[in-house]
């Protein structure tokens, strides 16, 4: 520490004066407390607030998609079951177990969820509604109506009923179409 | 109750002690700013009594000195204070109807009032809190030879600021 840096010190020292903690430096401070005190609350109460509605927010998005999600898959099931109806020339056969599917059209939508799972069940809990149809069915008696028709190998549940009736078993390929093409 | 009570006598014991220190010690920080002097403590003090139950036993000075060392450059860099960096020292009193302790503080704090904030705050830390490097460079929150720097740039710069008050000698 040179002479210059010893003087700096002395006259950092020499130049303090004494200033006493007066009642209103006193009164100011306390006031400073309140109003710090005051915004505290105030944020914390915000920040409450805010929380909550984060979550609410974050349940609210993680909780519609997943009912969306539920719903969509369903609505296009009933289709298949009214697309082979659909043809027309299919009731004219009058075999018993057309007439079971042909009621189905109409309100379609809302019975649709038991017909492809009837398709399906023939396979007696097995995961493949494709392979299951044709064979399982006829040994299978819980969802007869349906699957009681020997179509041909075809994949969606809905081939059953046209083909023994009619040699339109063109149209039964038709389901296919609508399902992909989306509700009418 | 009893424990607010007694906490608020030691603080208001602590306070009333060190007043007229840590008001020096704003008033060298802020280069001579009575009034902002004046707000940086009352904000230090405040945020001192939010921690007091914490720090009470351990140093409250010394979180006082970082509270108003940041405050001072925060407050710096946030508004204008109405300094204005110049050559020459404007209004200097006139050495005839003062004292000569009062002339030298106005001169030293106008001096400090033309360091960059951060520049003044080491100076003062090092040469009137008489704090090591390290320490300094810890209420900075920089690391030492930082702090090192700045307290040399500081004195040099009042070095030739004061060349007229501090004469070399030799």
């Amino acid at each position: 520490m040179d002479h210059f840096e010893r003087e700096l010190a002395r006259m950092m020292r020499d130049a303090r004066e004494y200033t006493p903690f007066e009642t209103g430096d006193q009164a100011r401070l306390r006031a400073g407390v309140r109003a710090h005190r005051r915004l505290r609350v105030v944020r914390r109460a915000a920040g409450s607030v805010l929380a909550v509605a984060g979550i609410g927010v974050g349940i609210g998005f993680l909780v519609l998609p997943h009912d969306q999600g539920e719903n969509r898959p369903q609505a296009p099931v009933p289709r298949p079951a009214t697309g082979p109806v659909s043809p027309g020339p299919t009731p004219a056969p009058g075999l018993p177990s057309p007439t079971g599917t042909a009621t189905a059209p109409p309100t379609g939508t809302a019975e649709a969820p038991s017909a492809p799972a009837t398709s399906t069940s023939g396979a007696a809990g097995d995961a493949d509604p494709v392979t299951t149809d044709p064979t399982a069915t006829e040994s299978g008696t819980e969802s007869g109506t349906e699957t009681a028709t020997p179509p041909p190998p075809d994949k969606s549940t809905t081939a059953p009923p046209p083909p023994p009736t009619s040699p339109t078993g063109a149209p039964s390929r038709s389901p296919s179409a609508p399902y992909s093409e989306g509700p009418g | 109750m009893c424990v607010e009570q007694s906490r608020a006598e030691g603080f208001d014991g602590f306070v009333a002690a060190r007043w007229s220190a840590l008001f020096h010690l704003s008033r060298l920080l802020v280069g001579g700013d009575r009034h902002r002097a004046e707000d940086l403590l009352q904000e230090a003090m405040v945020k001192l009594w939010f921690v007091w139950p914490r720090i009470a036993e351990e140093a409250p000075e010394a979180y006082v000195r970082k509270v108003l060392v940041r405050a001072a450059a925060r407050s710096a860099r946030r508004r204008w204070w109405g300094e204005r960096p110049v050559e020459q020292l404007p209004d200097l009193p006139e050495a005839g109807d003062v004292s000569a302790a009062v002339v030298e503080r106005s001169r030293l704090e106008a001096a400090l009032a033309q360091l960059p904030p951060r520049q003044r705050a080491a100076v003062v830390l090092r040469y009137y809190q008489d704090l090591s490097e390290t320490q300094v460079a810890g209420v900075l929150g920089c690391p030492v030879g930082t702090a090192r720097s700045h307290a040399s740039r500081g004195v040099a710069r009042l070095r030739r600021i004061l060349s007229d008050v501090i004469e070399p000698v030799g």
